[in-house]
């Protein structure tokens, strides 16, 4: 073995052993999903002795989960393809802009990422319940778009910028309006940046439950999160209940994460090399 | 068996009532999920049962997140109509004019203790209808303290160090005094039990824990503490006291924690751990029985259903349905025809609180600002890494904490 070999070996091993630390939670979920509360309360890091449904059984009864996961999709994917829309459409003349007035404004939209979610969330309440919009699917996912807005603008103004302007001076010479341009050139090349926007929206939709739980009252609306959020107490929690309802909480933004792996990964890394 | 029978049946006759009800009662609290049941679903069924015009909703929200989802819903004119509250709330928000005052008058508040009257009383208005008192105290494993040649919980300081040494001897670790909450309150309770000062004056700013030789002394007895081997102030730095300690205590791998009663149910799930629940040792006597008054029923002066809000409170209130609740959460009643729901494992701090070693968590009643509570558990947390800190430093302080927040 050459000493290059050896080096990359020793590499390897490293990384393996990293990405195993950082899967250690998840797998530590999953076994524990499959041992009874008393196994856990007797040995906390112990293996499953087999593999017990029992607690999935209970967990599906108690937390409605078909129904919270279709909940859940739903609100995710109309959030997600909203803020990929508006944002990127937004965005397009914000990056094409030369003026100080657009650059003010592409401040003034990063001010809105710095803002903390304590500072909008009664604003937002009191509006929606203005104009009729608590307990609404239609509400929250207004909400969480409004949230998500300004990241989507940012992200895109900055990929948008990187595109030549040849490309749209192209389409113009064919008498292309700015919507066409906009809609055949610019947008099919956001792929990969829409793919990696559209996974830290679909995470923080999806994870979030304090939204879901303000603006929601009607416990046929709830999300996923706001179901598992059943089994954590102020002091402690249902083992045997909440590790199941974890593993069914994440199991769908699993499954997606893994259909769009390839183009999630593309775009993180694209620009990466030239 | 016809304890299930009976309640799956009131469950039924509620569920058959509810298509005719006609007031939903949106209500709000920290308890009732299935983490924390806290006999809520039991409590409301029986209670729709007698009230087959009214529904009862409850959303749960822990207790942190009710700082957060409930002012907007205040805010907005749309509050609960019926909300779990402690003392911070009911100060905030009852000085708001967003809870209703029941008025001293009220059928419950006159069968509230006088200490805890005057507590829940604020500028004479009672906005809050207390539904439990809990202890807070100290968990001995059984069976690790008898492999040490121990055959009852420690209750003095001087048994509690004897106690450790014999731990440690046998290759037993001895206690969880993890950062934060355990620290803290071991502490607190000493220094209540030791105090030279009245304990609202040191939350007023009109006494100062600096110049209090209580909680210096409570200082020095945990110094001594680790001195004694009972823990490893290091270690115990980095151990989180509402996780790691509470799984290490449960699977049976320390032989003491300072907790709250809330946890009996959940250690009784291992059916191993032969466990009892008492006082806080504490210097002389019987130990200190560190009673927490944790949460009751507020209505908010917003609620559109505030007659029916008041059924469901004054409901509450009577001894045999608030029972439900005080023995899912091993609690005691906080009104004086009412009973308690601690098992026989907390005969002990049965016994500290008979024989006058009630200490009134002082938080809990409003006699020490919020913001101290936190300040305590950190300088514990800091005391941990460095017990070589100078007491008056530590005290100082809180009174500063105290000063910033009066």
């Amino acid at each position: 073995m050459t000493k290059h070999n050896i080096r990359t070996s020793i590499g390897n091993i490293f990384v393996l052993l990293l990405v195993f630390v950082m899967l250690v939670p998840v797998i530590y979920m999953i076994l524990m999903s499959f041992r009874t509360g008393e196994e856990i309360a007797a040995d906390p890091l112990g293996m499953p002795s087999g593999l017990f449904l029992g607690n999935y059984i209970n967990t599906l009864e108690s937390m409605n989960y078909f129904r919270s996961v279709a909940n859940s999709v739903g609100i995710t994917l109309s959030v997600t393809v909203i803020v990929a829309f508006v944002g990127s459409l937004a965005a397009y003349p914000l990056a094409r802009s030369t003026n100080a007035w657009g650059r003010a404004f592409i401040m003034l939209v990063a001010l809105g990422l710095a803002t903390p979610a304590f500072v909008t969330i009664t604003p937002i309440y009191v509006i929606f319940r203005q104009v009729g919009l608590l307990d609404n699917y239609v509400g929250i996912i207004l909400a969480f778009t409004a949230l998500n807005l300004p990241l989507a603008v940012f992200f895109y103004v900055g990929f948008i910028g990187a595109i030549p302007r040849d490309l749209e001076e192209a389409a113009k010479l064919d008498n292309c309006t700015d919507f066409q341009v906009f809609w055949h050139v610019i947008r099919p090349l956001l792929g990969p940046a829409t793919a990696t926007l559209s996974l830290f929206v679909m995470l923080m939709v999806w994870n979030d439950f304090t939204y879901p739980l303000l603006l929601l009252t009607d416990p046929d609306k709830f999300t996923v999160m706001i179901s598992v959020y059943r089994f954590v107490g102020n002091h402690n929690i249902e083992p045997d209940l909440l590790f199941p309802a974890a593993v069914l909480g994440s199991l769908p933004l699993l499954i997606i994460f893994v259909i769009f792996q390839r183009r999630i990964v593309s775009g993180v890394t694209a620009g990466a090399v030239k | 068996m016809l304890r299930s029978l009976f309640t799956t049946s009131v469950i039924a006759l509620a569920a058959a009532t509810a298509a005719s009800a006609e007031t939903v009662l949106d209500v709000t609290a920290w308890k009732g999920n299935e983490a924390e049941p806290a006999g809520m679903a039991e409590v409301i069924a029986l209670f729709e049962a007698a009230n087959p015009d009214i529904k009862v909703e409850l959303t749960y929200i822990s207790r942190s997140d009710t700082d957060v989802i409930i002012p907007p819903r205040l805010q907005g004119g749309n509050p609960p109509d019926v909300m779990m509250v402690d003392m911070p709330l009911t100060k905030v928000w009852g000085d708001a004019g967003l809870l209703v005052d029941w008025g001293t008058d009220a059928e419950w508040y006159g069968r509230v203790p006088e200490g805890l009257q005057s507590a829940i009383t604020i500028d004479g208005a009672a906005y809050v209808m207390p539904l439990e008192v809990i202890g807070m105290g100290l968990f001995a494993n059984s069976d690790l303290l008898a492999q040490a040649g121990i055959t009852e919980a420690p209750k003095t300081i001087e048994a509690l160090k004897a106690a450790c040494g014999a731990l440690s001897a046998a290759g037993i670790n001895p206690m969880l005094m993890t950062s934060g909450y355990p620290s803290a309150l071991f502490t607190i309770a000493n220094g209540l039990e030791a105090a030279t000062t009245p304990v609202e004056d040191l939350g007023n700013g009109n006494a100062r824990f600096v110049d209090d030789a209580g909680f210096s002394a409570a200082l020095d007895t945990f110094r001594e503490l680790a001195a004694a081997d009972c823990f490893d102030p290091q270690q115990m730095a980095g151990v989180d006291p509402w996780s790691t300690a509470l799984s290490e205590f449960q699977a049976g791998n320390f032989a003491m924690l300072p907790q709250g009663a809330w946890n009996i149910g959940s250690f009784s799930q291992n059916p191993d751990l032969n466990f009892t629940f008492g006082p806080i040792p504490s210097a002389s006597g019987a130990g200190v029985a560190a009673d927490l008054f944790g949460f009751g029923w507020g209505i908010s002066t917003g609620s559109e259903h505030q007659e029916a809000a008041k059924t469901f409170v004054a409901f509450w209130s009577q001894p045999e349905n608030l029972q439900i609740l005080l023995d899912a959460e091993s609690a005691y009643s906080p009104f004086e025809d009412g009973g308690s729901g601690t098992p026989a494992l907390a005969a002990d701090y049965d016994a500290a609180r008979a024989a006058g070693g009630i200490r009134n968590y002082p938080f809990s009643v409003g006699q020490w600002p919020g913001a101290l509570d936190g300040e305590m558990q950190n300088a514990m947390t800091g005391f941990l890494l460095n017990l070589d800190q100078d007491n008056s430093d530590i005290l100082v302080r809180w009174d500063e904490t105290v000063e910033d927040n009066i």
